[in-house]
């Protein structure tokens, strides 16, 4: 049995040339390739003995390799174990926000110190990972705006995860129904409303709704956010 | 689909964990129903009566996953001395923690492995001891 991992224990493995990729070895014919979430790749860890100047990284496209793109480096974080080594690159999974992949094969290229490194295909693919599906909103991200009769909020700050979701709906509700937008008028301390922030992504839709309630008595601004999805 | 992940509390040899690394693959694979494994020594007193000094109750579940690179095998192997692991069902969102994990792989001409995990997910150890919880009336 031939040994071609360099990153011995990694489950990405990476090689010193895309020939040992498994698919080119065993003929595979572009049909197979490591599962992972399509936003993102495989956590992976590099381990250099000599130190590590510079690195950059890169993605190919298994069916248009003549395209090489470049990925922000911000993503890889480098360690350093005293001076002589051993030295670290570690890419722990996260969400790629620049890119929105499609399904299909892909392999990273890792260049250290000018040596360029390439890991094992990775089948990019619809895995709906539940943790990875969330909407958030807090009081910080609602935007008051004080003034004619009443407060508005702006909530178009909202947070999803994946960021990149294919499509987010934000509605209100000040007791007619919901309707689209993102912001609306409270007219008396008493009254409350709803926001209601509806995320779509391959996996299906995720909706969470919030009763938000003015406090006019605090001249600052206070509000209550209360998240009632499951009232 | 299966995920497994796991970490470990200190390095080992070529892989940083002590800053946060954590490993995940994503299995073609189903969880099976899992099953009890008894481990038990038995002694019997002066009245024909079984006496266990020593008993443990194992919850196991077992799946194959398919499709595996061989050149991912060593790490799946290592997987078992981690002191963190979870198996989660990708279908249901339930993830558990995972005692000990046994991992058994049969490789194949195209060198893409049907691998055999063994996870016990529960488990319980009776000794001759006993426990007090010392616990009150509240």
């Amino acid at each position: 049995m031939m040994i071609y991992q360099l990153n011995t224990g990694n489950l990405l493995p990476f090689f010193d040339r895309k020939e040992n990729q498994i698919g080119r070895r065993e003929d595979l014919t572009c049909g197979w390739g490591i599962p992972s979430p399509r936003l993102n790749f495989v956590p992976f860890q590099f381990m250099s003995e000599v130190a590590i100047e510079s690195f950059s990284w890169s993605y190919v496209n298994l069916c248009s390799e003549e395209s090489e793109v470049p990925l922000n480096s911000s993503y890889i974080e480098k360690h350093c174990s005293g001076e002589t080594g051993p030295f670290f690159l570690t890419y722990d999974g996260a969400i790629i926000a620049e890119e929105n992949f499609d399904c299909g094969l892909y392999y990273i290229i890792l260049t250290v110190n000018g040596i360029r490194y390439y890991s094992e295909v990775m089948n990019l693919q619809v895995i709906c990972d539940f943790e990875d599906l969330d909407v958030q909103i807090d009081n910080c991200q609602l935007e008051p705006v004080i003034g004619g009769d009443g407060v508005r909020f702006d909530f178009s700050a909202v947070s999803t995860t994946p960021s990149n979701s294919l499509d987010t709906l934000l509605e209100y509700d000040t007791g007619s129904g919901f309707a689209t937008g993102s912001s609306f008028a409270l007219l008396k301390s008493a009254e409350t409303a709803e926001i209601r922030i509806t995320m779509t992504t391959s996996c299906g839709v995720t909706q969470k709704t919030w009763e938000i309630q003015w406090d006019d008595a605090d001249p600052c601004g206070t509000y209550f956010l209360t998240d009632i999805t499951n009232d | 689909m299966i995920k497994l992940r796991f970490s470990h509390s200190t390095d080992m040899p070529g892989i940083l964990y002590s800053q946060g690394y954590e490993q995940v693959i994503y299995l073609d694979a189903e969880f099976n129903t899992p099953a009890i494994t008894v481990e038990e020594e038995p002694v019997t007193d002066g009245f024909g009566k079984n006496i266990y000094s020593f008993a443990r109750l194992s919850l196991v579940t077992r799946f194959d996953a398919v499709n595996v690179s061989d050149d991912q095998l060593f790490a799946l192997r290592l997987a078992k001395y981690h002191d963190t692991i979870y198996l989660k069902d990708i279908e249901t969102g339930q993830e558990f923690s995972v005692i000990d994990l046994t991992v058994t792989e049969i490789t194949q001409p195209n060198r893409l492995a049907r691998v055999n995990f063994e996870a016990i997910m529960k488990q319980i150890t009776l000794t001759g001891c006993g426990i007090d919880y010392n616990a009150i009336s509240c």
